[in-house]
């Protein structure tokens, strides 16, 4: 015998066998058990929906707010965005800086959508607030101030987070070589 | 060890093939180049140092340097120097970057001394990378997530 005769003949007898069972049921019982399947099925969907809008009705609705730290990075970032575009240093630097400070906000407006549904909760572009278009020499100090902003508040986050703003606390002291 | 501990060793391990790579490619580079080469090399030795003293007082045995770094050769011209330059400071800031990784997981005064060493060094490391950029003219000269 081959291996696939050993795997087809033990069937043959069971099948033979099931047929001939006396206790095969009737139409009318298959049917009264199908329509009893279903009953139940139904009846266990139902009480899934009932629950499901128990549980919405008894679950307090407040949406998750992100980090007070995370918020204040995304701010930062806005308003060094403001104070770049409002100076007038070196087309080539002030493109080089801004591209990585719009990169640092989306990767922290994206950290704050992943615990956060409203975006409410980000406070709107700062205006720069002297009106004066900000020097090298200013820049270059808000940059050193900005970093070591992110490098604080990475301490007081954890996981994915800490590690964005501690790699944002490096590049924008990177800024601070480039506008020297 | 921990995963904390696996990435401090292996940080200690850029730093000291960035020791090495300096003083293979300090001698292709002239005037200011060479100058920020010397600086970059006096530092990371000091931070190799440093990060080896530091394994040693928490009780770990840091790992000793390669005889040799076949992948950073050859080093042909100052051009290629400038290039490995800027290579070495990413592999450190990368491996910075992970040992911050590790210790932002968990919360201890150990760890959050791990971050602050760890921040230090990312941070160095972006600056230099920065500077031989410039040094090199190659654009864009900075990196938004130094270390990724």
């Amino acid at each position: 015998m081959t291996d696939e005769d050993r795997a087809v003949a033990p069937a043959a007898p069971r099948r033979t066998a099931r047929r001939a069972t006396p206790s095969e049921p009737s139409p009318s019982a298959t049917r009264r058990r199908f329509l009893a399947g279903t009953g139940l099925t139904l009846l266990s969907a139902a009480g899934g929906v009932v629950a499901g809008l128990l549980g919405t009705r008894h679950t307090p609705h407040h949406p998750v707010q992100p980090p007070a730290l995370l918020l204040a990075a995304v701010a930062a970032e806005r308003a060094l965005i403001a104070e770049l575009d409002a100076s007038r240093i070196p087309l080539a630097t002030r493109s080089q800086l801004r591209a990585d400070h719009v990169a640092h906000l989306r990767a922290l407006q994206a950290a704050v959508a992943q615990v956060s549904s409203s975006p409410s909760a980000v406070p709107p572009t700062a205006a720069v607030q002297s009106g004066v278009a900000p020097s090298a020499a200013k820049l270059r100090q808000l940059e050193q101030l900005a970093s070591a902003g992110a490098a604080t508040r990475a301490l007081g986050l954890t996981g994915r987070d800490a590690v964005l703003l501690a790699s944002i606390a490096a590049c924008e002291a990177s800024h601070v070589e480039l506008l020297s | 060890m921990s995963s904390v501990s696996q990435a401090w060793q292996l940080a200690l391990a850029a730093e000291q093939q960035a020791a090495f790579g300096y003083a293979l490619l300090g001698p292709q580079l002239s005037g200011t180049d060479k100058d920020l080469a010397r600086a970059c090399e006096r530092a990371h030795d000091s931070l190799r140092d440093d990060t080896a003293t530091a394994i040693t007082e928490s009780g770990l045995t840091p790992g000793v340097p390669a005889a040799d770094y076949p992948a950073l050769y050859p080093v042909a011209g100052a051009r290629s120097a400038r290039a490995l330059a800027v290579r070495l400071e990413q592999q450190c800031a990368a491996a910075w970057r992970f040992l911050y990784a590790q210790a932002a997981e968990v919360t201890s005064p150990s760890a959050t001394a791990r971050r602050r060493e760890a921040q230090a060094a990312l941070t160095a490391s972006a600056v230099r990378a920065t500077q031989w950029r410039r040094a090199a003219d190659s654009a864009p000269a900075t990196e938004a997530f130094p270390g990724i």
